[in-house]
Formats: C-alpha cells, structure tokens, sequence
C-alpha cells in the first residue's frame, strides 16, 4: 500500500486523502460488478422468457435487447477503468508529494548555502 | 376465411415473462443502491482530493441505462398481460392466439406497446381503414378529422411505415383535395390540429425506406394543385423530411413559383402557400451543399443561368425569408469559392445572378414588390465580397453591352443604397478592396486590379448620384474617403511627380470647407476622414515601397513611421504630411501618381 510521504519543511502539502481514494475505487469496482451483474441475471432472465415465445410481440423484444445489453457491457468497463484511475491517484499524489519535497528541500539547501556565504565575507 | 385464421399464431408463456420482470427489476435494485453509493464516493473524493483529479464514469449515462432496462422489463411483463388476455388456448401455461387478436388486444388494453413491429398486420389494416376514411373526408368535404386522427395509435402516429401505407393507398389526388378542404378551414395563425397531423404524416410518408421519393409524392409535385397541397402541409408541419424529399420539393418550388401555382380564385388555403414555400427553402439552407446546387446545380428541366436572377426578381414582394436562407447558404458554401478566392462558375452564377435579380426589381418598385432587407443584405455581401469581379463584369468590348452592364450595376447598387447600414457596407468594403489593390500595384506595378476596383467606385457614385434618398448618405463617405484623398495626391504630384509643395490638400480642404459650411459638423468630419485617408496612403507607400524606391525621413519633417502613424488630425499634422510628402523621392511621387491614374480611369464609365 502506497503511503503519502508529509510535507517537507517548506514543502506545499499536496490536498489529498488516500482513504477517499481508495473508497472511491471500491465504490466503482463493485458498480461495475453491478452492471455485470445486472446484464447476466437479465439473459439468463431472458433465456427463460424466450421459451416458446414467438410472434410479433417476441421480434420486438429481440431487436430491443443488444442496445440495453452493449450500454450496460461499456458502463461496466468504464467504472472499472475509473476505478483502477483511482486507486492509481494514489501513487500520483505520493509522487507530487516527493516532487514538492525534493524541491522545497533543495531551495532550503540553497539559502542556507547563501547564508554561510555571507557570513565568510562580512569583515 | 376469417382474418382469424389468416393471421399467425403468437405465443408466449406469459408466467415467464413476468419473472424476468421481477428478476431484472430486484438485480436494478442493487445495482442503483451500488450507483447511490458510487455517487457519495465521487463527492467525497472531489472534496478532500482536490490536487489529484480521477475523471469518473458517466453515472447519469449509467442511471438512465438502468431506467431503460427497468422499463423494458416492464413492457416485456405487459406483454405478458396482453398474452394472458388474448390467450385462445384451452389452458395449460402457454398461452396462443392469433398475431392480429393479440395486436388488438395491445391497440385496445396496452397502447404503451403498440409499436408498428407488435401490431404487424393491424398496423396495414388500421392504415388502410385511415385512408379509406380520409379519401371519403375528401369526397364529402369534411375538414374535421378529429375521428381519423383519434383512431390511430399514438406509436403508429409517428412511425414511417404506417405512414406510407396510408398514403399510398389514399392516393395523391385525394391527399392534395383533402388538404385545399382543411386548409380551406383554417389560418397559418390558427393552425387546426387536423392540419398539423396531415402534414406531420406526409413529412413522414412522402420517402421510400431506402430515402428516395415515393410515386405518390413524385405525382404531388408534377402538377399544381399537388405542389400546393405540399406547400400548405409544410406551412402546417414542422416534422422534417427526408433529405432527398426536401430536395425534390424544394427544386420543384423553385421551378413553380407561388405566383404562378396560385390559383386564380381567391382562397383562405393560399395564405399558407407563401410560407409553405419559405418554409421549405429555409430548411433546404440548412442542408450542407443543397443551395448552390438548387441555384446553380445541374438540373434537366431548367438550365442553370439565370435561375438565380429570376428567383430573386420574382421573390420580391412576397414571403423572402426562404430565398434569403438560401441565397446566404449557397453563396457561404465552400464550394462557391475556389482555393484561391476566386469564384466558382457556380458561385459566379449565384453572385451575378443574384445582382441581375436586384437590378431587375429595381429600387423605385412599389412597396408592395420590393426585396426584403435580408435578400438586399445578401446581395450588398456578394458586392463586398467580389468587387473586382463584380466590375470586371461591367466591361465589355462592345459599347452598347458595355452601357447595359453599367446600367444593371447602377441599378442594382441604387437599391442596396436605400438603406444607410448597407451603404456604409459598401463603402467600407470598397475601402478594403482599394487598399488592397493599391498594395499590389505599389508591388508589382499592375495596375489593372486598381482599375476594376476604381470602376465599381465610379458605377456605386453613379447609384448615389441616382439615389434620391436623403440625406444621400453616400456623399461623404464616398467623395472623402474615395476620391479626395487620390485627387488632392494627383494635384499634390501631378501626372509625373511635379508642382510639390503647393499644398493642395489644404485647398481641398478649404474648399471642402466652403461647400460645406452650412452643415455643421459634416465639414470637420470630411476634413478629420481626409487627414486620416492621406495619412494611411502615406502609411501604405511606407510598408510597400515602389521598386526602386527609397523612403526619405531625414529632413522631412517626420523621424520614422511611429510619428507618421501617430500624427492626429488637423491642419499642422496635415501640413507634416505635405512637407513629409515632398521629401519623397521621384520615384515615390510616380508610384502614387500611378495609382491615381489608374484609378480614375477606372472611375471613367460609358456615358
């Protein structure tokens, strides 16, 4: 599990919760088990209606379904890509942490080199 | 044999379908609790993550897909229903009956299914049972068909099939008859409902599936009467129709015009003809590449030259907002105008035609023939956009041709100068014309750009002069910012050059003074639009320097271009200009002297 590093001295605290992060994931991982769900109970349903079932009123209802079933296939995916972005927007915000450290760690280095500087020369 | 027996045998076992129902509906429940809570977990993401962004998934797309399967589910349980209702079987759990006994339980007890698919057969039989019914409306005069519209089922009423039956088996005799009747008994202001239906259900009948225009249609537009029917639907419809219908119509209409297909009697239903007509040609500027081709397009009956001319000249007086659409659509399609700016034979037609058709009506038409500000506004545009071509149109080896072509010109013009907006277009728009042309003979030394914009100058003073519109707007505009500055240049220079030094932009300026002392203000505006037009021809020898020649700032009063470009208006800044202007070399004074000559030769016209 990626933890966010704190804030160096002098560093910007990057505005983030990796806890929300990762609740957000679950959230979407399990809509979109969801929605595959929803789509295998309703061919399985499906499978079970169509028994015997013939007619006008049974054409209609064949040419109606593979609209309703590629919506809920792509929502499905979408969720699951949207989930696996959150999980991974933890490990972008340890990184812009580190990048925020190194830097603020570096210009503290460089003022206090200054600083030693100035101390030599003053007579 | 009864309809009974012909019909085929539906089944279904309609336990079945009310399971999937709940099925569907306890899984929807889950999934839309799983949505709520993805809901919350996005918020509170969005709220304590706002320096890392995770796009998320479409939730409302992924709610109303949930409602759509919801609501399928339930229509497949009210198919089960009608099967239960309609089952003809002795007993058991399949339920039997006939195709058409289960469409007229669905038409009579679930009309929320009754789509074209489940009522199959019924769908043919209540589509001819509607056009029997309409063709005796048409017979009897009746122009009530309130009975007729209620009859047919809501899903029916806008699906394309049922639509084509019924009138394929009305016929376009009955169709155009019944249509004069109801139109007869109703006002483009007060449409009647049975009006509006009748011509949503020929927007939506008047196509074959595969997009091509149906027999009955094609008899409708072959003969007056039928055209007018069309024309009255579309004043009544606003259902779209199919793009190759709307070609076919608008192609007939502008073949037939309304003045032509109007008939000789006076009639309520001809007060929709006219917006019938602008109706479908407004829609026809909507579709990509449709107005030029109308306009300027192949087509068997009529040749294309001229088409242009005689739709404008005829539009004038009457509804103009469709023959505005289109005029504006066919001269902005791309396809009017070659890579190189140019004019397409195709656009050419619709530019000069478009001024032949303005010049015909003429400005002194009465107010009841004239063009609409729209049409007029079309052709000022064209003007604008094509100056040189629309000049060089004017010229001809022949005189007499020469004159008619100057003549339908100053015609044309004389109308468009009727408004000041459309005057000031025109003027602004042979400013930039001339600047431009300028550039390219300063350049190249080719003068015959200059000339052409020169001439159309010469053609649009020809109009103001004709205008008898106070306060002739024309006049300041055109005498000031066209012509003085190039005549106060040419007696600064002289043919060749000479006479520096006399000022003579001051005399003009006095003498602009003079004429116009008795209209205050016009005077100091006249002189402020000078100044401002000498400096920018100085500004203009400055960025394009003739060949050869040389741009002198030492001693000439002026430092460089920043102080040309900053002086104001008045007499001590013009007096800069005229001692920065006699500095100028030879070769500086034979360049602008050229541009002058050029220009009023251009300005020279047939008498």
């Amino acid at each position: 599990m990626t933890d966010i590093p704190p804030p160096a001295d002098g560093a910007t605290a990057v505005r983030f919760d990796p806890a929300a992060a990762r609740a957000l994931a679950a959230a979407l991982d399990d809509l979109a088990w969801h929605l595959d769900q929803a789509r295998a109970t309703e061919a399985a349903a499906f499978e079970h209606a169509a028994v015997d079932w013939r007619g006008p009123a049974a054409v209609w209802a064949d040419r109606q379904r593979p609209a309703l079933i590629e919506s809920l296939l792509r929502l499905a995916r979408h969720c699951e890509e949207a989930a696996a972005a959150a999980l991974a927007s933890i490990q972008q915000a340890a990184s812009a942490q580190a990048g925020l450290n190194a830097a603020a760690t570096v210009a503290r280095q460089q003022a206090e080199a200054r600083a030693a500087l100035t101390e030599v020369h003053v007579p | 044999m009864s309809p009974s027996s012909a019909s085929p045998v539906s089944s279904a076992r309609p336990d079945n379908l009310h399971r999937y129902q709940q099925e569907v509906t306890r899984r929807d429940h889950l999934a839309a609790r799983s949505l709520r809570q993805a809901r919350a977990a996005v918020a509170e993401y969005e709220a304590s993550c706002p320096d890392v962004a995770v796009t998320p998934p479409p939730l409302g797309a992924i709610g109303a897909a949930l409602g759509r399967l919801r609501a399928f589910a339930a229509e497949v349980a009210a198919v089960g229903d009608a099967f239960e209702v309609a089952d003809q079987s002795p007993g058991g759990t399949i339920a039997r009956t006939t195709d058409e006994a289960l469409a007229r339980v669905v038409v009579d007890r679930f009309p929320r299914l009754a789509n074209a698919t489940i009522l199959a057969g019924l769908g043919a039989d209540l589509a001819e049972d509607v056009a029997d019914d309409l063709e005796r409306a048409s017979i009897e005069d009746r122009t009530d068909l309130a009975e007729v519209r209620e009859s047919v089922p809501a899903a029916l009423a806008t699906d394309a099939g049922f639509a084509r039956a019924v009138l394929r088996r009305l016929g376009p005799d009955h169709l155009a008859l019944l249509t004069q009747h109801v139109a007869d008994a109703t006002s483009p202001a007060a449409l009647s409902p049975d009006l509006v239906w009748l011509g949503d259900l020929v927007a939506r009948g008047s196509g074959e599936p595969d997009g091509s225009v149906s027999e009955g249609t094609g008899a409708l537009l072959a003969t007056r009467a039928g055209r007018n029917a069309l024309r009255i639907l579309r004043a009544a419809s606003t259902v779209p129709l199919a793009p190759t219908v709307l070609r076919e119509l608008a192609r007939a209409l502008l073949a037939h015009p309304v003045r032509a297909d109007r008939p000789p009697t006076h009639s309520p239903m001809n007060a929709f003809l006219e917006p019938g007509d602008s109706r479908v040609l407004q829609a026809a500027a909507h579709v990509p590449g449709l107005a030029l081709s109308l306009l300027a397009g192949p087509d068997p009956s009529r040749p294309a030259h001229g088409r242009t001319a005689r739709l404008v000249a005829r539009a004038a007086g009457t509804e103009q907002r469709g023959v505005a659409a289109l005029l504006e659509a066919a001269l902005a399609d791309p396809a009017a105008t070659a890579r190189d700016g140019a004019l397409t034979p195709a656009g050419l037609e619709v530019v000069l035609g478009l001024i032949s058709g303005v010049a015909r009506v003429g400005h002194s038409a009465t107010p009841a023939h004239r063009l609409s500000d729209d049409v007029l506004l079309a052709a000022t545009r064209a003007v604008v956009a094509h100056p040189e071509l629309v000049a060089q149109r004017t010229t001809s080896s022949e005189p007499a041709v020469e004159r008619a072509r100057v003549d339908e010109l100053t015609s044309a013009l004389q109308h468009l100068a009727e408004s000041p907006s459309r005057v000031a277009l025109l003027t602004d728009g042979l400013q930039a014309a001339r600047r431009e042309v300028q550039v390219v003979t300063l350049e190249t030394g080719d003068v015959f750009g200059l000339e052409l914009v020169g001439r159309l100058h010469g053609v649009l003073a020809r109009a103001a002069e004709r205008a008898d519109v106070p306060p002739r707007p024309f006049d300041p505009l055109l005498d000031v910012a066209g012509a003085a500055t190039l005549t106060g240049l040419a007696a600064a220079f002289g043919a060749k050059g000479s006479a520096l030094g006399r000022a003579p932009v001051a005399a003009l300026r006095d003498g602009a003074s003079e004429l116009l002392a008795e209209e205050p203000g016009t005077a100091a505006l006249r002189l402020s639009q000078q100044m401002a037009s000498t400096r920018e021809l100085a500004l203009l020898v400055v960025d394009h320097p003739p060949p050869g020649a040389t741009i002198t700032w030492v001693g000439s009063g002026l430092a460089n271009r920043a102080e040309l470009e900053a002086l104001g208006p008045g007499e001590a800044e013009q007096a800069v200009i005229d001692q920065w202007l006699a500095a100028q070399s030879p070769a500086v004074h034979d360049a602008l002297a050229r541009l002058e000559t050029a220009y009023e030769r251009g300005r020279t016209l047939p008498e």
